[in-house]
């Protein structure tokens, strides 16, 4: 008799959408500024979106491979754990959260986004989103 | 009995305009750091106010673009040229992109809306600390400045006309929605998309919040726009732990211009 375990494939985990939409919601409720969120899958798979103008696929997709690349550039200069990605734009901000391990947040804001305040703002969502999708 | 609005009686007693009045009139150079629900500066040179910016409100920079009045290349390069020396205004004038005129009554402006959205929302610190111009040199600054009196006196007429539309509702963080899908000329309620808050409207707009508000007003009269409560009004205390800092209950100078309420 063989002493090797058989480890069953876990089924799929269904992620509870509404509780990460109202994280969304809540975080571009408390913080002036933010216009649109979504959160993803690292490899770009789109979860849940609080978007109005932007493509929330495409969006997915694109902060994915920001994420990754600032992931890449922080590890090459050999300065730790990614925090977020920010990107300036003539009229508004891109920031980029790492979820847990599987997953990120990008935020859109305004050019007004008080930047240091969502970052206070959405640790404890980030921390609440990383609960909800890998409990 | 109400306590009739009145700007030109006694001094101011909120913590950022009665810090103004007080800093005016010591002839302070340096900057006024306002915390609180939004977070904002007040610049002032040898007692005058002459920059003012804060999150709550656009600045010179959204006004100019979104508006389409500067183009993005002419900004970029009066910013690069200005703004290490704290001499935006100058560098946009010298550019031809605004004229030396024009450049003044838009800092004046955006100073008056700032401080008008830091008033409104509450400040609950105001720390002076030096004049640091890497800091501030990306502000547009007015020269000679205005006068404590002038910026103090004029926020409270602001204030007083934001208290007349407290009763709809309406303050920064309200999120208008269209009465009818039908096409709309006005350009604000071509703005008013059901997720955006007032404060968000003047960002997209291109204009001041003082402006933007009234704007709302005028739809809101006209019944081309109703009114939604914040989803989640951040003056309001949830108890939650690790949330972003509360306005504070008198904290908002608005509560002078308000009507007295003997129940409150």
């Amino acid at each position: 008799m063989s002493d090797k375990t058989v480890t069953e494939p876990r089924p799929p985990r269904q992620v509870d959408k509404p509780a990460v939409l109202g994280e969304l919601t809540a975080l571009r409720a408390d913080v002036p500024g933010v216009t649109e969120t979504a959160v993803a899958s690292v490899d770009g798979m789109l979860i849940v979106a609080d978007t109005d103008e932007a493509r929330p696929d495409v969006l997915a997709a694109l902060a994915a491979t920001t994420l990754g690349l600032g992931k890449s550039t922080g590890h090459e200069v050999g300065m730790g754990e990614l925090r977020e990605v920010v990107v300036r734009c003539a009229t508004g901000h891109i920031v980029v959260y790492a979820v847990g391990r599987k997953a990120l947040m990008v935020v859109l804001g305004d050019e007004g986004l008080d930047v240091a305040r969502l970052h206070v703002g959405s640790r404890p969502t980030v921390q609440r989103l990383t609960e909800l999708l890998e409990p | 009995m109400s306590e009739t609005p009145d700007a030109a009686r006694g001094r101011p007693t909120g913590v950022l305009l009665s810090g103004i009045d007080r800093r005016a009139k010591d002839g302070f150079t340096g900057v006024l750091r306002a915390e609180g629900p939004a977070s904002g500066v007040v610049v002032l040179r040898e007692g005058r106010v002459v920059a003012a910016a804060t999150p709550a409100a656009p600045g010179p920079e959204s006004l100019l673009l979104r508006s389409g009045r500067v183009s993005d290349a002419d900004w970029t390069a009066a910013f690069a040229e200005g703004a290490p020396h704290g001499r935006l205004a100058e560098a946009l004038v010298a550019r031809g992109a605004v004229g030396s005129a024009g450049v003044q009554i838009l800092a004046a402006t955006a100073l008056a809306d700032a401080v008008f959205a830091l008033a409104l929302r509450g400040v609950h610190t105001c720390a002076a600390e030096p004049l640091d111009a890497a800091a501030t040199g990306g502000l547009l600054f007015l020269s000679p400045g205005l006068t404590g009196d002038d910026i103090v006196g004029e926020t409270l007429r602001r204030l007083t006309e934001a208290a007349e539309w407290q009763p709809l509702g309406l303050t920064p963080a309200a999120i208008p929605a269209r009465a009818s899908d039908a096409h709309a000329a006005d350009p604000v309620l071509a703005a008013v998309n059901g997720r955006r808050t007032v404060r968000d409207l003047a960002f997209a707009l291109g204009k001041g919040l003082f402006v933007t508000m009234r704007g709302v007003a005028d739809l809101l009269e006209s019944g081309a726009v109703t009114l939604s409560p914040p989803a989640r009004d951040a003056a309001e205390p949830t108890g939650q732990p690790g949330e972003l800092p509360k306005r504070l209950r008198g904290a908002s100078d608005v509560v002078r211009v308000l009507p007295f309420r003997p129940d409150r």
